[in-house]
């Protein structure tokens, strides 16, 4: 790696820098060298990386030593770029939007503060990972249950401030973040909700406080750094009940879209769920060359003999049921009167009841197993995530579904994709897999996402999240009113980070100083 | 064309979460928060048992390219411990890069040392 300074500093001034954070964290926890920084670049994107190097990162190990990191940023005006345990696979990792911007690594902050189990919530540092707070659950006895991402390497907070997702009734996480506590862009430290009233009760409790409410505020956004998050957990259920539905043909999924609606809308089924296509699952436990070496995208003939070697089918879905064991069975009813007419055969449901083992309930366990799809292509693999959001509407669904698929073949990639089931819309994750060494297949992931974003504008979907290569043109795609939503982004951004040093160029929000770095005065 | 060269039943079953099979047949690596310090072993476990363990996506991968006797990293007795340290903090493949705040230097020796090590063939 070539040196990197961030822009607007000189190497003595930048210099000067890591010095004054190396008095906060210790020279440990400054890591500059080319090892270091390369440690931090996206492991998964489109070429190399480099377009999100970062100059270096520090470490702090507490809300104190975050606090001082901040104010020297503003003097040093050096921007950081926080970071919880930096796993956000197919979205960038832990690399800055804009390089040379100083990784603010929050890793060592890993403490579960508290977990409170008759109010079913707990309190998070940063660093705390899934798997952290899952065996934390296990080890005492808790009798609560996590909602777990497809894979749960990273951190529970992290997951939440990017709107990650889970497949239990808890599985919107943005939606289940109860109080922060947050270090602002100047270094002052705020707390959010009730917990703005020293000595309040119910921080954890209610999520709104008195006056306007700022948890949504500081997710996916570069208003702060939060320290400490509040996060509600399910009570264990009496019982639950899974049935998995193999849907044999593709266009299974317009009829199979609006019975699911049905059932989301109306809280029958109450949890995210993938309906995704049998590349989801044929692509981690097998490899593309298993199947098919010819260019272009994998033919549907090929597709059926995967599906036929498997026993599984175009479209794929798990359902959950949870609660009282009335609850659930009269919901088994109502799940067996809208799908079995369709399928022409009955669901065969698996019951799990409180003390059995919960390996045969819905509660899942944390799993990197879902992570094997980069190795779809072989070599050096890469994944990249493109996510629009619709109606969960049959037509539309089908629609989509057949437009996306063409895109995919045209620029011959192949289709893996699911129409993730949510209360009231889908979200459409399609991902993109590729061989990061074969530069002909990344500029064609890269023409087809871009491709992706202008099709759904026109469609009229925009992504929940993005990766850093595309948080500018997405950013964009939002353009109401000529994008008024964006200028209030930034009238927000310059007047609480007035030198800009959280995280420039976040989700497109870039701030006065390095705006020259961002999309310019004229996007 | 030789589909499904792995243990395609159960890597299915863990890798699509259906009916609780989902992730039971992986390994839960042990809580990585701070707390006593840990040997080479226990180490490996926490901060490696994401993907090395049974049933996980590293095992997976390694049993792909180098065969079923290959796949355990924590079995393996013909890796030194510079070249476990090199992977690690560059990435190998579809492995990414693990930082020194995830796993500090003298952790990474322990870890690097209890892999090298040729004293726990047979452990998983």
């Amino acid at each position: 790696m070539s040196d990197l300074l961030p822009p607007n500093l000189t190497a003595s001034s930048f210099s000067k820098a890591l010095s004054a954070f190396t008095g906060v964290v210790g020279a440990k926890w400054v890591l500059s060298t080319d090892e270091d920084r390369a440690t931090y670049i996206d492991p998964y994107a489109l070429g190399d990386g480099l377009n999100h190097a970062t100059s270096a990162a520090v470490a702090p190990a507490s809300v104190e030593e975050v606090q001082a990191i901040v104010r020297l940023a503003n003097e040093h005006r050096v921007p950081l770029w926080p970071t919880a345990r930096g796993k956000n696979l197919g979205y960038g990792w832990a690399a800055p939007a804009m390089p040379g911007t100083v990784v603010l690594d929050l890793g060592r902050m890993n403490r579960i503060l508290d977990v409170d189990t008759k109010y079913g919530h707990c309190l998070l540092e940063p660093g705390v990972g899934f798997y952290d707070l899952y065996n934390y659950l296990q080890d005492n006895k808790i009798p609560l249950w996590m909602s777990i991402p497809g894979n749960a390497w990273g951190s529970v907070m992290g997951n939440a401030l990017e709107r990650g997702l889970g497949y239990t009734p808890y599985g919107d996480h943005a939606s289940k973040i109860c109080g922060m506590e947050v270090v602002s862009p100047t270094g002052e430290l705020f707390r959010t909700g009730m917990g703005a009233m020293s000595g309040n009760t119910a921080w954890q409790a209610y999520q709104h406080g008195f006056g306007p409410s700022w948890d949504q505020f500081l997710v996916q956004s570069n208003f702060g750094v939060v320290t400490k998050m509040g996060l509600w957990l399910m009570p264990e259920p009496e019982m639950t009940m899974q049935v998995k539905v193999e849907l044999p043909q593709a266009d299974d999924i317009a009829w199979a879209i609006d019975e699911l609606h049905k059932l989301r809308l109306h809280n029958v089924v109450d949890h995210n769920f993938v309906f995704g296509n049998f590349m989801h699952d044929a692509a981690v436990v097998s490899q593309r060359h298993e199947w098919y070496d010819g260019k272009g995208a994998l033919p549907d003939s090929v597709a059926q003999k995967m599906m036929d070697h498997f026993g599984i089918g175009w479209w794929r879905f798990t359902l959950s049921l949870f609660g009282h064991e009335g609850t659930v069975r009269a919901k088994e009813k109502l799940v067996r009167q809208a799908l079995e007419p369709h399928l022409g055969k009955p669901l065969e449901f698996v019951e799990w009841r409180r003390g059995e083992p919960l390996d045969t309930s819905a509660a899942r366990r944390p799993s990197a197993v879902a992570l094997q799809i980069v190795n779809w292509r072989g070599g050096r693999g890469g994944h990249m995530g493109f996510s629009p959001v619709m109606p969960p509407d049959g037509q539309l669904a089908h629609k989509q579904f057949r437009a996306m698929k063409a895109r995919f073949e045209e620029h011959g990639l192949d289709y893996y994709t699911s129409f993730t089931m949510g209360h009231r819309h889908i979200n459409n994750v399609n991902l993109l897999l590729y061989d990061r060494d074969d530069a002909d297949m990344v500029a064609r992931a890269r023409a087809l996402f871009n491709a992706l974003i202008a099709d759904a504008k026109a469609s009229g979907y925009g992504e929940y999240r993005t990766h850093l290569d595309f948080m500018d043109p997405v950013a964009a795609s939002f353009d109401f009113n000529g994008g008024v939503l964006a200028r209030l982004n930034e009238t927000v951004k310059n007047a609480l980070d007035p030198n800009g040093v959280i995280a420039p160029g976040k989700n497109g929000i870039w701030p006065r100083a390095y705006k020259a770095a961002g999309r310019g005065e004229g996007a | 064309m030789n589909p499904g060269g792995i243990g395609i039943a159960a890597a299915l079953a863990a890798a699509l979460g259906f009916v609780g099979l989902a992730t039971a047949q992986t390994a839960t690596p042990a809580r990585s928060a701070a707390g006593p310090v840990l040997d080479g072993e226990a180490l490996f476990k926490a901060r490696c048992g994401y993907c090395h363990l049974e049933g996980g996506t590293g095992t997976m991968m390694l049993e792909r390219r180098l065969g079923k006797d290959k796949a355990l990293l924590g079995q393996r007795t013909d890796l030194p411990a510079d070249y476990v340290k090199a992977v690690a903090r560059h990435g190998l493949n579809s492995m990414p890069t693990i930082t020194r705040v995830e796993v500090p230097d003298e952790e990474m020796e322990r870890i690097a040392a209890f892999i090298a090590s040729p004293k726990k063939a047979g452990r998983k």
